[in-house]
């Protein structure tokens, strides 16, 4: 069958894809190459890669990792609407996956401010940047396809089942994307 | 069974997994190449998974259409010229950055509803219709800001550029030009409209064409000395008079509203006269982070200022530390039997380090205490 | 013969919108443009004034580097130049025009009535565009990689950026049309075995542009704050050299297959015997995308024990032989269906084939340079390596156009100037890399001018460089010449749409 919008979607999930787990994979490199230090609890090995001055607000990141969740929930009932032709669904829908997009980007900008932490401060804080602010620049994009086909269901075209699922595949792989990106960063430290 | 599509993707996927385990089983160190072919295997996979449930596309219904033709549309070139500011607001500067943002965000909304718009119908009238319906409430006021904004920002510049005689010269001139031009349009109703469009048109070329010469050549050099030096950016507040500062000082007030207190300097002598209060004071209090308004009255002979002293003095804590600080604004220079106001905004309680007063300039001794509760 | 209507008329009108023959009119068309075959034109154009460019370039530096003892360019110049040879070669030039085929020819060929996205493919033409220009901007105000002015190395990595976006949008254009937007019935199987390449080319280019661009927002991160993590300027290569190298710059070249197999099967009449090992073929020449995602080199070193070698031997052949036994597979399968049907060659074959073997000796350099025996890191045989593979693609380009043109635009290219600008290309691309491949086994230095010695005639090698990159110049702008003379006003074509398309059944 044909579904050129679902087959763009996966063209920019592997984008997405290649484009963050390539930041990430340099990170890791430069992560290994880090010296070991004593933790400060003492007894263990630690890579010098984390200043010991910064502590994660695991509050908020792992908040995100769960709106990443309900912004998948959410496309996917986005999708199931759109099978029924319900319009006013598939546009309730997309509006909750809109505003879940709206709070990760809050969320983001959230964990600079906790971390409070200036881009020129060090090694890890410039990468933390460029990879953190990447991932807020994939949540964008996403933002633009959910307004893309907020307006396409607004406008009458809630059946038009091949954009409301290359959308749910996209907000699915963005959310992979996050959760390795979370687990790395954010959880390996 | 399984589509072309899947067998080409299943194989990159499978050649990466071998890539992956060679990798393992070979390098000591595998962060880079190891994490990035991880991904490449997800990914390719990812797309094996769609061949598959695609079958690649191929469709035996002959009724599905392939792509559709699409009309011509400047949003393209407009979205990359969009793109491109974005870009280079992160060399340059901000203002180019939010511009950016601006024409990206028109760009994709216009891109968006021609989209919608040529597949809202087979008839391409109602097509056209209904994407103007839609965008032209929006267009046409935002377009005529801008257009107004540019001609004016144009027009400034011309005006900053020439002599000031000059400039009185250039806007009898454009009046008399608009006013002709408005004579011709009431004359004859009938003129076709390519000519008025033309008009208007070489108008705003003109206009336009004079402020970017205007903007390239510079300001005129009593402005640029202006700038250099600071003329008009602070106040002055020595007794002597100010060149700048206390040009064309003002001697009445029109507005006497919301008036905290009204000081005097009579015979040598400093006081507030506060309202609710008979006898003149020598301290005033105001309310702090509100804006409150003195009025200055000079009945001594001779001009003189006014000066708020407004806190700031720091106790030097060392001898190589010359930290005395005064933050003072003012009137102009009064004259006998003129008025002017003052008014100030402080936001901090008085205390040791904030010490706040009114004080005549060049009569240091004479001083009104202020109070900020 | 299967024969698919090519949907030709359908797609040669521009929309609702009348094309005035007005000289601005036609300009607003361009600009406006939202037909494949348009925007075709348009990339394939620019990338052939920047290949006239890029070949100015490599001759000026072929001329400084005959007397290193001496220089005509300032040093500053120099080090940019070499920088902008390399990012020339393969994002103003073969990286496009390949492309530029693809957007023209695939949607016929698959039988869709538009590009799928075109609009996108025509933003991605303008973001490489405004890239291109604003990478040359840098360029010439001592930006670039190593650049000496720090605001123009930023301007570097935005140009680039904005070349990576523009890319990746025309790939996935192109590969959406094969993928969902074939003629009924019609399987991938089918596809015609040129569309089949460019479907492979773009996925290998959306797999591997993104993680240059993710080493690059490092990169330039690291810049803009005036860190030095990544090894301030000097380190930009360091972080995204590979994609300027093997096996990353075989993506671009996958195409060539495409042509020079869809030249072949229009002279056999679709008789192509193993047709799937041609889709094989294609497809192992793309697994260089497993090599240069993981941004490293895979050498082999010959010395050490038996196990060191094979530990490093494993991964060479794995990284850098496999798409050379792609391209085998396919030349191999081209010549044995013209033994087969004693095919007479067309005047398109000629550069067509020349271009593949010429990327087919840049691939064999590629592994031959990898090899740590023989000392050539560092020295200019990767650069020879690098024009090889890049100028087989121009060669391929002209083959294309040649062949594919008179059924796109209705005219015939004439067959002589074609052969003869063919075999010309050839000689200018083995001169413009065969004394390098020379030079660097004689240890010349790779992005040096001056101040470097070694024995052998080193006027001799850099001279015919010099040469061989100033007539590639003179190819490539008498060919497109040519052609734009011949597709306006030459001989009406007798090719039908149906020579677009090579049996099914072999």
């Amino acid at each position: 069958m044909r579904r050129p919008a679902l087959i763009v979607s996966g063209f920019l999930s592997a984008v997405s894809a290649m484009l963050i787990g390539s930041m990430l994979a340099i990170w890791l490199d430069f992560r290994s190459n880090a010296p070991l230090r004593e933790s400060t609890e003492g007894g263990k090995m630690l890579r010098d890669w984390l200043p010991e001055s910064i502590k994660i607000p695991e509050v908020a990141t792992n908040t995100m990792m769960m709106t990443f969740v309900i912004t998948c929930v959410m496309a996917q009932w986005a999708v199931y609407s759109s099978r029924r032709n319900d319009s006013k669904h598939v546009s309730l829908a997309l509006g909750v996956v809109l505003l879940t997009e709206i709070a990760l980007v809050n969320v983001q900008l959230a964990i600079y401010s906790q971390m409070g932490i200036g881009v020129r401060d060090g090694s890890y804080m410039t990468m933390f940047y460029a990879v953190t602010a990447t991932m807020l620049a994939i949540i964008i994009v996403c933002m633009g396809f959910t307004l893309l086909a907020l307006f396409r269901s607004i406008a009458g075209r809630a059946g038009d089942r091949d954009l409301v699922s290359a959308h749910a595949l996209y907000c699915y792989s963005m959310s992979a994307i996050f959760a390795a990106l979370w687990f790395v960063v954010y959880v390996q430290k | 069974m399984f589509s072309t599509g899947f067998k080409y993707f299943f194989g990159v996927t499978v050649l990466s997994v071998i890539a992956l385990v060679m990798s393992l089983a070979l390098f000591e160190k595998l962060a880079l190449g190891g994490v990035a072919i991880s991904f490449l295997i997800a990914v390719a996979a990812l797309l094996a998974g769609l061949s598959a449930f695609t079958s690649d596309g191929t469709t035996r219904d002959a009724n599905t259409s392939t792509s559709e033709l699409v009309t011509q549309s400047m949003w393209p070139l407009v979205t990359a010229i969009g793109v491109v500011f974005l870009g280079l607001g992160l060399v340059t500067s901000s203002i180019v950055f939010f511009g950016g943002i601006v024409v990206l965000l028109a760009a994709a909304s216009e891109w968006m509803v021609q989209a919608w718009s040529e597949r809202a119908s087979t008839d391409l009238t109602h097509n056209t219709a209904a994407r103007k319906r839609l965008l032209n409430p929006i267009e046409f006021p935002v377009l005529a800001a801008v257009g107004l904004g540019v001609i004016i920002f144009a027009f400034s510049r011309i005006m900053l550029t020439v002599e000031k005689s000059t400039g009185a010269i250039l806007f009898i001139f454009a009046g008399t030009l608009v006013l002709l031009a408005g004579s011709l349009f009431a004359i004859k109703p009938n003129m076709k409209r390519s000519v008025g469009a033309a008009i208007c048109v070489l108008g705003a070329i003109g206009i336009v064409a004079g402020g970017v010469a205007s903007a390239v050549s510079g300001e005129r050099e009593e402005l640029v000395e202006a700038a250099a030096e600071g003329h008009f950016s602070h106040a002055e507040c020595g007794p002597e008079e100010s060149k700048y500062f206390d040009k064309l000082a003002e001697g009445t007030l029109s507005l006497r509203s919301a008036v905290s207190a009204t000081v005097v300097y009579q015979d040598g002598e400093l006081f507030a006269n506060i309202q609710g209060f008979s006898a003149p004071q020598k301290s005033i209090t105001i309310g702090r982070a509100n804006p409150t308004n003195i009025i200055f009255r000079n009945s001594t002979e001779g001009e003189f200022r006014l000066v708020a002293h407004l806190g700031g003095d720091k106790v030097a804590k060392s001898e190589s530390e010359d930290k005395s600080h005064k933050d003072e604004t003012c009137t102009q220079l009064v004259a006998p039997g003129a008025e002017q106001s003052l008014t100030l905004n402080i936001a901090k309680p008085s205390s040791a380090e904030n010490v706040y007063y009114l004080y005549i300039a060049g009569a240091e001794d004479k001083k009104i205490e202020m109070v900020v509760p | 013969m299967t024969a698919i209507d090519s949907s030709h008329s359908a797609t040669s009108s521009s929309g609702s919108i009348a094309t005035r023959s007005t000289f601005l009119g036609t300009i607003a068309a361009y600009l406006t443009a939202s037909d494949h075959k348009r925007i075709g034109r348009l990339l394939i154009s620019v990338s052939a004034i920047f290949a006239i460019a890029t070949a100015i370039e490599g001759a000026i530096l072929g001329i400084e580097r005959i007397s290193p003892s001496s220089s005509i360019v300032d040093a500053d110049i120099i080090v940019q130049l070499f920088s902008a040879l390399r990012f020339d070669l393969i994002f103003s030039v073969a990286a496009p025009m390949m492309l530029g085929l693809a957007v023209a020819v695939v949607p016929m060929q698959v039988g869709a009535r538009a590009l799928a996205f075109a609009r996108s493919a025509m933003l991605g033409f303008y973001l490489w565009l405004f890239g291109v220009i604003l990478v040359g901007s840098s360029y010439l105000n001592n930006g670039g990689p190593g650049g000496g002015n720090a605001e123009m190395v930023d301007l570097f990595f935005v140009g680039l950026g904005l070349v990576i976006a523009g890319l990746l949008l025309i790939s996935a254009s192109v590969a959406t049309t094969v993928l969902a937007s074939r003629q009924a019935g019609m399987t991938l199987m089918q596809t015609p075995i040129f569309s089949w390449s460019a479907l492979v080319a773009s996925i290998s280019m959306l797999l591997t542009l993104p993680v240059m661009a993710g080493a690059m927002i490092y990169v330039a991160v690291d810049h803009a704050y005036e860190r030095a993590t990544f090894g301030a300027t000097e380190g930009v290569n360091a972080w995204i050299g590979w994609a300027f190298t093997t096996p990353q710059i075989f993506i671009v070249a996958i195409p060539t297959l495409g042509v020079l197999a869809q030249i072949v099967a229009t002279m056999t009449r679709g008789k192509q015997p193993l047709r799937p090992g041609l889709l094989i073929g294609v497809g192992l020449m793309s697994t260089a995308v497993i090599g240069a995602v993981t941004q490293s080199s895979h050498s082999v070193s010959f010395s050490g024990s038996a196990s060191d070698v094979l530990k490093s031997l494993i991964p060479y052949l794995f990284f850098n032989h496999l798409s050379i036994l792609g391209v085998f597979i396919v030349l191999g399968l081209c010549l044995l269906a013209l033994k087969n049907e004693k095919a007479k060659p067309t005047a398109a074959f000629v550069p067509a084939f020349l271009g593949v073997g010429m990327v087919l000796t840049g691939m064999i350099g590629g592994a031959v340079f990898r090899i740590t025996n023989l000392k050539l890191t560092n020295t200019v045989f990767d650069e020879a390596v690098l024009v090889y593979v890049c100028y087989g693609v121009v060669l391929s380009g002209i083959g294309a156009i040649a062949h594919f043109g008179p059924r796109i635009w209705g005219r015939e290219i004439p067959s002589g100037p074609v052969l003869g600008l063919g075999l010309l290309g050839f000689l200018a691309t083995v001169l413009a890399s065969l004394p390098h491949f020379i030079a660097g086994f004689a240890d010349q230095p790779a992005s040096v001018a001056n101040n470097f010695d070694y024995s052998g005639p080193i006027w001799l090698w850099n001279s015919l460089v010099g040469a061989g990159h100033a007539l590639m110049a003179l190819v490539v702008l008498l060919f497109f010449a040519l052609a734009a003379k011949s597709f306006r006003s030459g001989t009406v074509s007798s090719a039908t749409p149906a020579d677009f398309f090579e049996s099914v059944n072999g």
